[in-house]
């Protein structure tokens, strides 16, 4: 199945059409539409803006569900009420960023964009999540996850000269900052209840995780030589900046956040996959 | 050999940024002998030569068919190549290498100078099968196929986008991003030329038998085929471009061409054609070829109605001004629904028909492609084809008018750039020279070559 923007014709559209425009439930800058000039773009770096939308737009639309999951969860095993209304603010501000996101990469490429949708890929995160999943999923999905897209969305935007591009990804990172937070506010929670054989699962999960992201994420969107800037300005992040960012955020917050947990992620980090 | 300008589609494919150099072209080439030579004995494996910072593709033929293809990002970039050689040796895909045919191996190395982003909605538009090789990355993995797929196999920018979402194991979507790769490649083969003209003279040279006769084209393999569809018309513009060369070979393939001619309205030549509309544009070729025939009578005695106008135009233009009136009537009707006729636009030149002249330039100036992809191809078929496009530059050269010269101008950039001047390990270097067909085409008909020398002045510098 393909998703695709659709709103409905109920008062509940002009709701979401409000929320779209009036920068959402934190306070955030105003998105200009109406600035976005497509012709004044090279098509290369249209191009790769587009494909970055469409990929953050599927990202996003996918964390609907898998946060959903992780809120139903909370909610079952009795978390504090603290973790679980932050949580349930996620999916509403996911939906939000992938409408934003939609609806950018269809002006990049000056028609709708269809992704595939997120149910069509296996996922290792089913329906029922466990207390050692919910873990395992806030240590990978939020902590880490989370806090990597917060840095790489972050240079995005520090890059993106085009008004629109950087309205858009400054109205995200001012959420995934509060999503980034909550998976280590909930770890906080969770660290003084596992025992020593808890921890050491967890640590294997964040190692194994840790030792990979170097290579994962060691390829960004490169635009062909003259379309470079525009692509930059466009919040496209090529591949220097896009190895520079994961680094930076590595060493300066993920691994130190996780070693303070009492993971060990430094060690891993040690030993990760580095690229060539 | 730098590496400021490489460009990353994913971590195993990274394409150069610039076009290769000379000296690192000599250099590859000298390390794919020397790969080749090895693998023959296994004994002395060659030192690493300097390679380009990039990742090689290396594909191995024997006589012409693919044997293995592969690329390698692994190490630095002259290991890169030599496990791309291996890689390619084991390649299992293509049916292996037998140990008899190690001695016939050839190889090419192909690298990505420069990538350029396309929606996969508008790759098909903006892509040129034979040309561009394409790519697509999904979840860090590079999918590559190299041009040469196109042209070896005649794939069209659809099939070559099917063939990549195969090869990539998912459905073909018009969602995402395909990469457009210009592509250099350097052969094992070390077979080229620096003269076009002598080149191209050598190779119309090759199909002439002692006998006088024209091979009909020649294969990939270096093979030659003797006869196909109007024969003796291709033949004829053959023996036109041999003599507009100044070539020794031409009196004596003029002279064949007379005989069969003579033959063929007897009834008795092989291959001569049986509809009287192919005779008589034959019977044109072979005038302008300077071969005694009688085009205007047999013009007089076929059946108008049922000649095809392209053939009707061809004996028109030699005719001119002694072109019968029913046969005319049938040039000028069909471009009511076929405006492309260079040779109708030649008649009517030779006619003094200025109301036909400036309609069929209009239609042919308009069909030469003033932007990418194929700029310059006349664009009657989707992908442009090398004869046409030569017809149509010989229609409009003598024109002075701007757009005309544009058009020309553009035209003979897309014809020349067909000529096979660097042999690759797919083919016999007995090809040296010769024009293909069209971007995707690999046989090598013996009339392409001759048009395109008699369109883009290659004979000049003989006459």
């Amino acid at each position: 199945m393909r998703i695709r923007r659709v709103l409905t014709e109920t008062p509940l559209a002009r709701l979401h059409e409000r929320t779209l425009l009036q920068r959402g439930p934190r306070k955030g800058v105003a998105i200009p539409w109406g600035s976005f000039r497509r012709d004044r773009h090279p098509r290369a770096a249209l191009a790769l803006a587009y494909d970055a939308q469409r990929m953050l737009a599927l990202g996003e639309y996918a964390a609907v569900g898998l946060f959903s999951r992780f809120v139903e969860a909370l909610a079952r095993i009795g978390a504090p009420f603290d973790i679980v209304s932050a949580a349930t603010r996620v999916p509403q501000d996911e939906i939000r960023h992938a409408d934003l996101a939609f609806r950018f990469a269809a002006m990049c490429a000056a028609r709708e964009v269809a992704v595939d949708s997120p149910d069509e890929k296996p996922s290792r995160w089913k329906d029922r999540l466990t207390v050692d999943e919910l873990d395992s999923f806030a240590i990978e999905v939020i902590a880490i996850g989370e806090t990597l897209a917060c840095a790489l969305l972050s240079a995005c935007r520090d890059g993106a000269t085009d008004p629109l591009a950087r309205a858009i990804y400054t109205n995200i990172v001012a959420d995934e900052v509060h999503h980034a937070r909550l998976g280590w506010y909930y770890l906080l929670w969770r660290a003084p209840q596992w025992s020593a054989a808890d921890r050491q699962r967890v640590a294997d999960d964040a190692g194994a995780l840790v030792m990979q992201i170097e290579k994962r994420f060691g390829t960004g969107r490169d635009a062909p030589r003259g379309a470079q800037k525009a692509a930059r300005a466009l919040g496209v992040l090529d591949t220097q900046r896009q190895r520079k960012v994961v680094h930076e955020v590595m060493e300066n917050e993920i691994v130190p956040g996780l070693d303070a947990l009492g993971l060990g992620a430094s060690h891993a980090w040690e030993k990760r996959q580095r690229i060539a | 050999m730098g590496k400021a300008s490489a460009h990353r589609l994913s971590e195993t494919c990274v394409a150069l940024g610039r076009a290769l150099r000379p000296v690192e072209r000599a250099s590859l080439e000298r390390a794919l002998r020397r790969l080749l030579a090895w693998q023959r004995t296994l004994r002395g494996f060659p030192p690493l030569a300097r390679a380009p910072d990039a990742t090689p593709y290396v594909s191995l033929y024997v006589r012409g068919r693919l044997r293995g293809c592969w690329g390698s990002h692994e190490g630095p970039p002259e290991e890169r190549l030599e496990r791309a050689f291996l890689l390619a040796l084991a390649d299992g895909r293509y049916g292996s290498i037998a140990p008899d045919e190690r001695r016939d191996l050839a190889a090419d190395v192909a690298y990505v100078t420069r990538a350029r982003p396309v929606r996969a909605d508008e790759a098909a538009m903006a892509m040129e099968p034979g040309v561009h090789g394409v790519a697509v990355v999904h979840e860090g993995v590079a999918t590559v196929l190299l041009p040469s797929v196109a042209r070896e196999h005649g794939h069209d920018a659809n099939r070559v986008l099917d063939v990549l979402a195969k090869k990539a194991g998912r459905a073909r979507s018009d969602e995402g991003l395909v990469w457009l790769l210009d592509v250099e490649e350097v052969s094992s083969r070390g077979a080229r030329a620096s003269s076009p003209t002598v080149a191209a003279k050598r190779w119309l040279e090759s199909l002439v038998a002692k006998s006088g006769e024209v091979a009909f084209e020649m294969t990939p393999t270096g093979d030659l085929v003797a006869s196909g569809t109007m024969r003796h018309g291709r033949a004829a513009v053959a023996v036109e471009a041999l003599g507009a060369l100044g070539s020794a070979s031409a009196r004596r393939a003029r002279a064949w061409l007379a005989r069969s001619i003579a033959h063929g309205l007897e009834g008795h030549e092989l291959g001569w054609p049986d509809r009287p509309d192919m005779i008589l544009g034959t019977l044109a070729l072979a005038a302008r070829a300077g071969v005694q025939v009688p085009l205007e009578s047999f013009a007089a005695s076929i059946d108008v109605a049922a000649c095809s106008p392209w053939h009707a135009a061809q004996a028109a233009a030699v005719l001119g001004a002694r072109t019968t009136p029913q046969l005319w009537d049938a040039c000028v009707r069909s471009l009511e629904t076929r405006p492309f006729s260079p040779y109708a636009l030649i008649a009517a030149r030779a006619r003094g028909d200025g109301e036909i002249s400036s309609r069929t330039t209009r239609a042919i100036v308009d069909a030469i492609r003033g932007e990418p992809p194929f700029l310059g191809g006349a664009a009657i078929t989707p992908v442009p084809e090398t004869a046409l496009t030569s017809v149509a530059i010989e229609a409009l050269a003598p024109l002075a008018t701007a757009e005309a010269r544009r058009a020309v101008r553009a035209a003979r950039a897309f014809v020349l750039a067909r000529q096979l001047l660097d042999i690759g390990a797919s083919m016999h270097p007995r090809c040296l020279g010769a024009f293909s067909a069209s971007p995707i085409a690999s046989a090598l008909r013996c009339d392409v070559t001759a048009h395109a020398v008699l369109a883009c002045g290659l004979s000049r510098h003989y006459t």
